[in-house]
């Protein structure tokens, strides 16, 4: 199962023959692009603990309040930095059949979701600059109602499963 | 067939009206930022100079529209510096809504507004025209629309209507209590606009000293009271002169008292049914119903009222007759395990307890008051558990669920949107999951969410959303 993103990276030919029938794993340099991403976004909850110890200065307020928050801040960028990125691409698979996208995820909510093929709008790839120093892209389904993200694959999987799905889309909306 | 030409001169006045509502939140976000009552832009020339430019821009506004159909298209061109044409092919038209606001009943007037096909719909609006004009549009737009209209007459019994005695029930079980607590919130922070700092200050140290529980329990009591008025009173001008009429491709919701609104829904629009039983409605037994349908919002992409009230029990007939598709099918329950009442307490016990964790290390340190707040929470968490339920019928879902009010939503397989299932960590211990499915709704979703049910019931209900 492990092997299996790297499989289709290493490679230009396997990309033509790619099944995402199965389920498929997201791609391995998800894990250090959303280190580094996890490990600055998690930046901003320090503004938290400085500034209610920044407003407890020269007040009655407890001491202890802005450095139990430290302590959580800094556990919550440690692990966004670390281990939570591998745990997260561990749980994260995605499956395209003829009729339907299945995704799953989540490690502490694990969470199954299926859009019905014949409902997509449209589908986008989408690569910000720490995806693209990666050269990674998201694919972003959006149907009626709701806008699903498979996050960071390769921009060969990227396109082509963005490609595969408009495709069956168009073909679904016809058979309907 | 129709020249270009002018909407009615009136149309200038609305279009000022208009842009002042639109403008109603940056005046008073200036207002209040600007100092309040000191603020220059309440100085009557700077507010002469406002007026006179809106109105000017109103004018011209209407001298520079001109509407017309040519080719099969609804052509308007409009714009003051700027020509902006909008040309609109019939065959893209899907409701022609006509209504009329205080402003245009006075003069006889009505408002056209003409919508398009596609969740990105872009709208027509001509805001002050004569009756006529709008029907001789209507007729040319929607050819089939004379047909609709001849079939109404003929079965005049297809019409649904909310009678006084039900209107005032609404009104008084209404439970937009957010809403109206949120103006009260809003109308007590401004305020201290008026009531200068120290003024307070002097009179919190007079008063808080003596204010005792009795004291707060009598401003908590007036506050609800104010805010039931108020949400009883928005109530009463939504929902006058409610009436619901089917036609052969739509169903037609007239309602309001100030301002008459004229809702068009077409029928494979329609993506779910609900019906909503509030705290106060459901003892009596009765509830709501909505419809959700897909880029027809009632307001800006809500859900559209299909019946203010009804009685629970009058729900399947009603459903039966106007919107067959989606009523209720007979079939087997699925319910949430007696060993889910845990998740159902805790969910809403931890909040709670963060929350008064707080409460009682800043100020308020008082336990029994904090404890008797469980009792509520509770009993909400274990109606929670009752009211839980999911079947499926064919292609029918219905989902139950309550967050205060008890929901029953009724789709249909092809309108799910997304369906999915999610179990954290504590659910999976005691093998239990949540589905939601979500529908479209204006231009938007709904989440139809049912929680805690047996793992593998959640996983049927996903496995039955599977096209194949």
């Amino acid at each position: 199962m492990e092997e299996q993103p790297q499989e289709i990276n290493t490679g230009q030919e396997t990309t033509q023959t790619v099944s995402f029938d199965e389920f498929q794993k997201i791609d391995k340099y998800a894990i250090p692009a959303w280190r580094v991403g996890g490990g600055f976004g998690s930046l901003i909850w320090w503004l938290l603990p400085f500034g209610i110890s920044l407003y407890g200065m020269g007040r009655d307020f407890p001491e202890w309040i802005p450095f139990a928050l430290a302590v959580v801040v800094l556990i919550n960028s440690i692990s966004q930095s670390t281990f939570l990125p591998y745990i997260r691409w561990k749980h994260w698979s995605y499956r395209i059949t003829d009729d339907e996208i299945e995704l799953r995820r989540g490690i502490f909510i694990k969470v199954n979701t299926l859009i019905p093929i014949n409902r997509v709008q449209h589908v986008d790839t989408r690569q910000g600059p720490l995806y693209r120093s990666y050269d990674l892209a998201s694919v972003t389904i959006s149907s009626a109602a709701t806008t699903h993200e498979i996050p960071a694959l390769s921009e060969d999987i990227a396109d082509l499963v963005r490609e595969k799905i408009s495709i069956l889309a168009r073909k679904a909306r016809q058979d309907v | 067939m129709f020249e270009p030409r002018r909407q009615h001169p009136v149309a200038s006045v609305t279009n000022v009206l208009r842009t002042l509502r639109e403008l109603l939140v940056p005046i008073i976000i200036v207002l209040i930022l600007g100092g309040g009552g000191n603020s220059r832009l309440l100085e009557p020339s700077t507010l002469l100079v406002l007026l006179s430019v809106l109105g000017i821009s109103g004018v011209l506004g209407w001298m520079r529209f001109h509407f017309w159909i040519e080719e099969d298209e609804l052509r308007i061109t409009h714009g003051i510096f700027v020509k902006k044409k909008l040309f609109i092919p019939k065959e893209r038209i899907q409701v022609i809504d006509i209504s009329s606001g205080l402003i245009q009943r006075m003069f006889g007037l009505v408002q056209v507004q003409v919508q398009t096909a596609g969740s990105s719909s872009s709208q027509a609006r001509l805001s002050a025209v004569t009756l006529q004009e709008a029907k001789e549009l209507k007729k040319l737009l929607l050819e089939d629309q004379e047909l609709a209209e001849v079939e109404e007459t003929a079965s005049p019994e297809k019409i649904y209507a909310l009678s006084t005695r039900r209107l005032l029930i609404a009104a008084t079980t209404a439970s937009s209590f957010g809403v109206a607590f949120s103006i009260v919130g809003y109308v007590l922070s401004q305020l201290d606009q008026f009531v200068d700092d120290e003024m307070v200050a002097q009179y919190l140290e007079g008063a808080v000293a003596q204010t005792t529980a009795g004291t707060w329990i009598i401003i908590l009591v007036a506050a609800f009271l104010f805010a039931w008025v108020l949400s009883l009173l928005g109530t009463l001008l939504r929902y006058s002169k409610f009436s619901v009429r089917k036609r052969k491709d739509d169903l037609v919701i007239t309602r309001g008292l100030i301002e008459r609104k004229n809702i068009t829904v077409p029928f494979d629009r329609i993506q779910a049914v609900r019906s909503v039983e509030g705290i106060f409605r459901q003892p009596f037994g009765y509830a709501a119903l909505y419809v959700e349908s897909a880029g027809y919002g009632d307001e800006g992409g809500e859900s559209t009222v299909l019946m203010p009230l009804i009685k629970k029990s009058e729900i399947p007939d009603i459903l039966e007759d106007l919107l067959p598709e989606f009523s209720e099918p007979e079939g087997e329950v699925a319910k949430a395990p007696v060993r889910s009442i845990p998740r159902f307490v805790l969910r809403l016990f931890i909040p709670l307890t963060i929350v008064f964790g707080l409460v009682y290390l800043a100020f308020w340190d008082n336990l029994t008051a904090i404890a008797l707040f469980y009792v509520p929470a509770l009993l909400l968490a274990l109606l929670r558990y009752k009211d839980t339920e999911a079947k499926t019928v064919g292609d029918h879902l219905v989902l139950q669920f309550r967050n205060l009010a008890r929901t029953r939503a009724i789709t249909r397989k092809h309108r799910v949107q997304a369906a999915s299932v999610s179990a954290n960590w504590f659910q999976r211990r005691r093998k239990l999951g949540s589905f939601r499915a979500t529908v479209a709704s204006g231009k938007g979703g709904r989440t139809l969410p049912v929680d805690n049910l047996e793992i593998s019931d959640s996983n049927y209900l996903l496995n039955w959303a599977r096209p194949t």
